[in-house]
């Protein structure tokens, strides 16, 4: 298991729970935790350029995976053993 | 020694809390009609609660999102929640809610989502954001412990083997209003409400 902190974009409107705003990376990969680092106030989400970095835990593959992707490789700043 | 006296500090009513809910009452009383065990009672900020099997149980769903939200004054904004949380299968969220400002109606909560199998912290502020999410296996109608600590700017949720942390929770910073919050479903109750100073 591998914990990580990385960039990512925000997704949703916050209208609703169903579409909160929340981490673009939590879509597109199984994760077992993501927390928000950055604390951008919520008055000023989605910001632009649209980005805040997050503190994941995840399976070792899933991580790989991230790492080799074109949307995330080159945005995550560390990563762990857990 | 003779002649010194033990300083004893006596908070909270003598049980240590400052606000202290076990919701023992009749059936189908309002939250806002009981008297708690520890406090200076409740307030409906968002739609309503009730009494049911001496549990305090969402009656109705208020605007804004049909969610519910009722709060207390614990008389300090850094304190510790302790509540035995029940949410009914298929619920989006039973929690508990901190930093509640009925001015501004922005506050952060920490919930479970049976729904989505998953842990959750939220700023409410005009709108949902997500602050942090923890998956792990749920299941509708089933008691969980949930502690919440609010200190500062931080927020740590723990349930079961989970803990959350958000550091940023500086919204509402000298708000002394904590209680229940919970999504539009119908069956999701709270039993032994503490909050502690810390």
């Amino acid at each position: 298991m591998k914990r990580a902190q990385l960039l990512t974009l925000w997704t949703g409107s916050g209208i609703s729970m169903a579409d909160a705003r929340r981490p673009q990376i939590a879509q597109d990969f199984t994760l077992f935790k993501c927390t928000d680092m950055t604390g951008q106030p919520a008055a000023n989400l989605i910001p632009s350029p649209n980005l805040y970095v997050v503190e994941i835990v995840c399976e070792d593959a899933v991580m790989a995976a991230i790492e080799a992707s074109a949307e995330y490789g080159d945005g995550v700043l560390w990563v762990e053993d857990v | 020694m003779i002649g010194q006296m033990p300083y004893i500090q006596v908070i909270g009513g003598g049980l240590g809390y400052l606000l202290y809910d076990t919701f023992t009452d009749t059936n189908g009383t309002l939250l806002t009609a009981h008297t708690m065990d520890v406090g200076g009672g409740w307030t409906n900020q968002i739609g309503t609660f009730d009494i049911q099997s001496n549990r305090a149980n969402r009656a109705s769903a208020g605007s804004p999102d049909n969610q519910s939200v009722a709060t207390a004054d614990a008389g300090m904004a850094d304190y510790e929640v302790t509540c035995t949380v029940n949410g009914a299968a298929g619920s989006d969220g039973t929690g508990i809610a901190v930093r509640y400002s009925a001015s501004n109606q922005r506050f952060y909560f920490a919930q479970i989502e049976i729904l989505n199998n998953a842990f959750r912290i939220y700023e409410y502020n005009a709108g949902y954001t997500q602050r942090a999410t923890a998956s792990t296996s749920l299941t509708g109608g089933t008691d969980y412990d949930m502690v919440v600590r609010m200190e500062g700017t931080t927020i740590t949720a723990s349930l079961l083997t989970e803990e959350l942390i958000y550091a940023s929770a500086s919204t509402n910073s000298s708000s002394t209003l904590v209680g229940l919050r919970c999504g539009s479903a119908n069956q999701q109750r709270y039993d032994d409400f503490e909050v502690a100073s810390l």
